[in-house]
């Protein structure tokens, strides 16, 4: 039987009544993982991108190495524990990279690999990464896979870095995605993730986890994510978002939009952490869980922790059904009921996919949402 | 830049005295928790069999207990220095004028008695571990109405209804301090209100804790039998000492079908008690139940009133009010858990932390498998007056069935100078502008209840506003 090691993972930053089950999970870690095979170190860069490799997890930069993520301590033990060699890009001061890079992820079915990168974002600088991540279908029911990927960011003053994250594996393969961002004076991090999962279920599926946290450092740093997902068959999600705001004038907006059907499960936690000294920040988190099966499973845990007099946080979520005024209206103008959900629940995401800055890829995203969901 | 205004801390004064324990007229279990200690309790009590039993498996329950990892610490209650058990020698009367006097004086200066003679149809006075006075309007005891202390009820026509009910709905597993309870609880009331009987004004307990070093354990089990409808008050305070006081009672409701019951609660514990009480209630088809909950006492509270609704159709609103000052880490809120189809849910909480206060909001709202087209809206509202204090949200929503609705929003942030300015454009002077939006802010808590209390609540808040 394959050794695996149970991290701790998504840890809320505040727990609560352990009755609900939501102050944290594990995460089983394969002892045989292996570092994702370097295709990224041939990547077409911009110019002014630097791409290199960093042997040991341990080897990083401290400034780098010491960035909270969201899913916290215990996957960076795997990191380091398993010598998982690091992938660092560098936008060189005041570059300002037109094109977005393009990095592909193929999680093959029967692999057991983690990718680990970091980007630093020199001052004045711009950078924006988009990981494609795909997978075998068929085979993978058949075999067990492991894929995780673990990005941190540093956005030095007035530096802008945009993420994306897109997940269609195609089955549901064990997965995560752990992200880390630290923001200094003006500095922003925006972070799309999309995670379109898969009826078909790979053997030995534990779960999908995501945990991103951002923290804002300099004054009027600001984060935004984006987060899209669509959990199906038995899939499990399980997600950690925080924003951090420690200094002045701090801005962090977060947007969930989701789909749960037939039997998936999901755990969502989002915290607004607003610390001493950080007025005249703002903060605002919004949840929107559309449930489509009598047997899925919703857990929301939308936190707002504040040490400070003047800021504003705030949050909204909403669970429910599609609602019947918006199928009746579709209906009165030519749909089926069938086709009104359909379209409903695509617009959903697409509303997320929208926001993938390189048009090959919005197009195919679009494509495989129309084709696979729904 | 103009000087801030300052909102003052809560005025206890009103509730800062006591009466000396030293004579002769109390009666004081050794500090500690052990088994002669509850067995002692026990005694005192005449219990039964059954519940002397009973008792010492809470005990053993109690020492197995983790107490949990989340929440405030309570690292300054040490058992060892709480007295389970103080009472007065006097025993419990039934006319006013019986009670002994400086237990009457402390109720008189609470405004018990005139609140009793103006607005309520039946009054309970526990004074440490005992009830001390206890009576019902004649027309209400007419109507059926049971309202006695506990231990009566536990000894009378009521006991099996009372052994069929006693902490099944909190039960002493439920977590340490449930356990605690069960071992050395004292006092509280019974409430029975007959099958379709409307109780139209309140009764009210009062509870107060005079000794020094010491833990008041009540209990109070109300049932309201089908289409019946009442309104029941708890108050609490006690004076300030310099050791720690323990509130650890326990609420338990049950609500049949088609009833209604209000629940409102005016907690004003001294900063030196911890108040980790339990409030349960158990909702049949159509019933309603509505807490109105203000906190503003204790130096630590854990309280969150739960409530099962079980029955298709029940309903259950919650709204609370916590005010956190100086030395205080209050963590309050409400749980529901949705069993019955067509239930709805409405919570609306708000805090003020200042002076280095904490306040947190904590929830869960838990949607069962067959809650069908269960509803839900919860707000949690909360105001920072200065940056040494704390406002945390920590809200949990677990749903289990596709078509549910829920709904909810939170909301942290300092008065709105857009508010003030407003305000002094329509010629308020900023002070009392001030006051009128903290007041304002705590409006959803005062008009839900009696006005007496609301000016009560409203005078506890007393939000004094000095000059820039």
């Amino acid at each position: 039987m394959e050794k695996s090691r149970l991290a701790v993972v998504n840890a809320l930053p505040a727990p609560t009544y352990r009755f609900l089950k939501v102050n944290e999970s594990g995460l089983s870690i394969p002892e045989s993982v292996t570092t994702y095979p370097d295709t990224w170190d041939q990547a077409a860069l911009p110019q002014g991108i630097d791409l290199r490799r960093i042997a040991r997890f341990d080897d990083l930069p401290e400034a780098c190495r010491l960035i909270e993520t969201g899913m916290g301590s215990g996957i960076d033990r795997a990191l380091s524990e398993q010598e998982i060699s690091c992938v660092m890009l560098t936008a060189a001061k005041g570059t300002r990279a037109d094109e977005p890079i393009v990095l592909p992820v193929t999680a093959a079915c029967g692999s057991t690999t983690i990718a680990e990168m970091v980007i630093c974002a020199e001052e004045n600088s711009e950078i924006t990464v988009i990981l494609d991540m795909t997978g075998d279908d068929g085979g993978c029911a058949a075999v067990k896979s492991f894929f995780g990927l673990s990005t941190r960011i540093r956005a030095e003053k007035n530096a802008q870095v945009r993420l994306i994250h897109v997940q269609r594996f195609g089955a549901s393969i064990t997965s995560f995605d752990d992200i880390g961002a630290w923001c200094d004076e003006r500095a922003s991090f925006a972070l799309t993730t999309l995670l379109l999962g898969s009826r078909r279920a790979a053997r030995g599926y534990e779960g999908s986890f995501i945990g991103a946290r951002a923290t804002l450092a300099g004054e009027e740093a600001s984060f935004t994510g984006r987060t899209g997902y669509y959990c199906a068959g038995q899939m499990s999600l399980d997600m950690n978002f925080v924003a951090d705001h420690r200094e002045k004038k701090t801005n962090s907006e977060m947007i969930f939009r989701g789909v749960l059907d037939d039997h998936a499960a999901k755990t969502w936690r989002g915290t607004l952490d607003f610390k001493s000294g950080a007025a005249g920040s703002v903060g605002d988190e919004q949840e929107d869980t559309l449930m489509l099966s009598p047997d899925i499973r919703n857990s929301s845990v939308p936190v707002i922790l504040c040490g400070e007099e003047d800021v504003d946080g705030r949050h909204g979520a909403t669970i429910g059904q599609i609602s019947e005024e918006i199928l009746f209206y579709m209906r009165s103008r030519g749909y089926t009921e069938e086709e009104a959900r359909r379209l409903i629940v695509q617009a959903r995401l697409k509303s997320i996919a929208r926001e993938i800055p390189e048009n090959r890829l919005r197009w195919e995203v679009e494509q495989w949402i129309e084709k696979e969901i729904g | 830049m103009a000087e801030k205004q300052q909102v003052a801390d809560v005025d206890r004064s009103l509730y800062d005295f006591r009466d000396d324990e030293t004579g002769n007229e109390f009666y004081r279990i050794e500090e500690g928790l052990t088994r002669e200690i509850v067995l002692q309790v026990s005694g005192e009590k005449k219990d039964p069999d059954w519940m002397r039993e009973f008792r010492l498996k809470c005990l053993d329950i109690y020492d197995r207990t983790e107490m949990v990892p989340w929440g405030p610490s309570i690292d300054g209650l040490d058992m060892d220095r709480i007295a389970t058990y103080v009472r007065h020698k006097s025993e419990m009367k039934t006319d006013w004028e019986d009670v002994p006097e400086d237990i009457k004086n402390t109720f008189e200066r609470l405004g018990i008695p005139q609140a009793e003679r103006e607005s309520l149809a039946g009054v309970g006075a526990q004074y440490d571990s005992e009830l001390v006075y206890h009576n019902v309007r004649k027309e209400v005891a007419a109507a059926g109405v049971v309202y006695t202390d506990l231990e009566s009820a536990l000894q009378g026509e009521y006991a099996d209804m009372i052994r069929e009910h006693f902490m099944h709905l909190v039960p002493p597993t439920d977590h340490k301090f449930a356990a605690l309870h069960g071992a050395v609880w004292s006092g509280g009331s019974f409430v029975y209100v007959p099958k379709g009987v409307r109780v139209d004004i309140p009764l009210q307990s009062y509870f107060r804790l005079n000794a020094r070093g010491a833990g008041q354990f009540e209990h109070t089990l109300i049932i309201v039998d089908e289409g019946a409808d009442l309104h029941f008050i708890e108050g609490c305070s006690a004076p300030k000492y310099n050791v720690a006081n323990l509130h650890a009672g326990c609420v338990e409701l049950y609500v049949k079908k088609g009833a209604r019951l209000r629940y409102s609660t005016i907690e004003n514990w001294s900063k030196n008690m911890y108040n980790l009480n339990t409030k349960r209630a158990l909702v049949e088809e159509d019933g309603v139940m509505e807490w109105v909950s203000g906190s503003f006492g204790s130096a630590v509270s854990f309280l969150y009133p739960s409530t099962i609704l079980k029955g298709d159709r029940s309903r259950m609103d919650y709204t609370g009010i916590t005010f956190a000052g100086e030395g205080q880490n209050l963590d309050t809120g409400a749980k529901v858990v949705m069993q019955g189809q067509d239930t709805a849910c409405v919570i609306s909480s708000k805090s003020i932390s200042k002076s280095g206060g904490i306040g947190t909001y904590r929830s869960s709202v838990i949607i069962g498998k067959n809650a069908h087209h269960a509803r839900v809206s919860v707000s949690c509202d909360s105001l920072m007056l200065d940056s040494e204090s704390r406002a945390d949200t920590i809200p949990a929503m677990e749903v289990l069935t596709s078509d549910a609705d829920v709904g909810h929003e939170a909301k942290i942030g300092r008065i709105s100078d857009e508010a003030i300015f407003y305000l002094m454009s329509r010629g308020v002077p900023e002070a009392e502008a001030r006051a009128m939006i903290v007041s304002g802010f705590a409006d959803s808590v005062s008009k839900e209840l009696p006005l007496e209390y609301a000016v009560e609540m409203n005078n506890l808040i007393k939000l004094e506003m000095s000059g820039g």
